[in-house]
């Protein structure tokens, strides 16, 4: 083997090196950052100024409530107004109110599924179903089973996937359909795949123990 | 000979090319420059605000539940056992149990700030999938640096900034969970359902340490609950 061939084996090598080293890079820092909504502070920070909003809010409605409580009359409303609260969140009741629905006509797996779930409690949704099962606290986790479908509240989930929302539509519809928001981001990484994002002005959710529906 | 050499200048000038591109190619990360530097004030304010906001959520809670035992309401559509054992699964009250911890942070040589690489930070998306992969594995309850997660609960990044419930927190992050241990810890250590997450561990861009815990002390949900949109279905 000459020094001519040994040269050329050594830059060959390298090149292979580079150009592996190089791909990697990119893979990662796309999907690291393909999953992070880094193009719109401005954005974030709006949706954190409602978050302190809302904590004030949290803040007067406890005071309300505690200065009410030392009737034993007004005191049986807060309870009774609590539960109620209460049940409507951990959804042991079934609820409806104007929101979002969102359909992805296929799987996007289970790391956006989480983001998704995610966006739609930052954008200011108040309760979610993901193919109508209502999330709470013992349904939450997507799982992913060998053969990569995912698995929620006891079910396999099939496409399509629909996330539905009740809140503020306009607010959660300016946010999911931002640019560099969720939705063009799962866009990005999904090319092929038909999203719907819709605004209704009913939406209909059941309790965890029953099916949800959509009505407008 | 000719050909050779024009086949070793051609190979030659393509590494240098590459060197160069791998060189000079300035990672993205969180920070968007002057700007960001200038929203970070705006941020640190808001997230003071934040927690004096919360310790006066938690504070009113803790003076609402001691009012209502007081006056030992008890009728036929409220009670107060109901009460509680709703405010227990929403996440409204302390609980402990057996449990895992997961230690998640960044790599090694990283700053959040200026030079600092996106890929040697832990993501908000880092945190969401160990969470999610918990969720799976039957944890009843999560925290993540003190802070309690309920279903809506938030993972986010702002700025160079990541966010639980709305409140910043800095690495290292604990992620505390009660719960089926083996169930967690089978999730945890699942390198199909956290595919991107286990692509950074072993690349060393971020570190990860588990830990198994008889007694793990998990804090109250001291933020906000929003439900005026919600409406009961008679």
């Amino acid at each position: 083997m000459t020094q001519r061939t040994i040269t050329m084996l050594v830059v060959s090598i390298l090149l292979g090196m580079l150009i592996v080293s190089q791909v990697k890079t990119f893979e990662l820092i796309n999907s690291t950052l393909a999953r992070e909504n880094t193009d719109n502070i401005f954005q974030q920070l709006k949706i954190l100024k409602g978050k302190n909003d809302a904590l004030r809010q949290e803040v007067s409605k406890l005071e309300s409530n505690l200065s009410q409580l030392f009737n034993k009359e007004s005191a049986l409303a807060i309870v009774k107004s609590e539960i109620n609260e209460l049940m409507k969140l951990e959804g042991q009741v079934g609820v409806f109110g104007e929101g979002v629905v969102i359909t992805f006509d296929g799987n996007i797996g289970s790391e956006l599924m989480t983001d998704m779930l995610n966006e739609l409690f930052n954008a200011g949704a108040q309760s979610v179903t993901i193919n109508g099962l209502r999330h709470t606290t013992t349904t939450a986790g997507f799982d992913l089973l060998p053969n990569r479908q995912i698995f929620y509240a006891g079910q396999i989930l099939t496409p399509p996937i629909t996330f539905a929302g009740i809140g503020d539509s306009k607010k959660i519809m300016e946010i999911l359909d931002s640019q560099g928001g969720i939705i063009s981001r799962i866009k990005d990484s999904n090319k092929d795949m038909a999203i719907q994002v819709e605004a209704r002005s009913v939406i209909q959710m059941g309790s965890t123990t029953q099916n949800s529906a959509f009505v407008d | 000979m000719q050909k050779f050499k024009l086949v070793n200048l051609g190979v030659g000038v393509l590494c240098g090319l590459l060197i160069s591109f791998n060189w000079g190619v300035e990672l993205p990360h969180n920070s968007l420059g002057n700007e960001a530097e200038a929203m970070e004030t705006l941020l640190s304010d808001y997230i003071s605000e934040q927690v004096y906001l919360q310790t006066r959520i938690e504070i009113l809670r803790d003076e609402i539940e001691d009012a209502e035992n007081e006056i030992e309401i008890q009728g036929d559509e409220v009670s107060l056992s109901t009460l509680e054992e709703l405010r227990k699964d929403i996440g409204l009250g302390k609980v402990s149990g057996a449990g895992i911890e997961v230690v998640v942070d960044n790599g090694r040589n990283v700053g959040r700030s200026g030079e600092g690489m996106a890929v040697n930070l832990v993501q908000a998306s880092d945190l969401r999938d160990v969470v999610n992969a918990l969720y799976s594995g039957g944890a009843e309850a999560i925290s993540i640096n003190g802070r309690r997660l309920i279903t809506s609960s938030t993972i986010n990044s702002v700025g160079s900034n990541i966010l639980v419930n709305g409140v910043g927190i800095s690495a290292p992050y604990n992620v505390e969970a009660i719960g089926n241990i083996d169930t967690m810890l089978s999730r945890i250590e699942d390198r199909t359902l956290l595919a991107s997450f286990y692509t950074k561990v072993l690349n060393a861009n971020i570190r990860l340490m588990v830990e198994i815990h008889d007694r793990i002390s998990i804090n109250e949900y001291n933020g906000e609950l929003k439900s005026d949109l919600i409406n009961i279905i008679n």
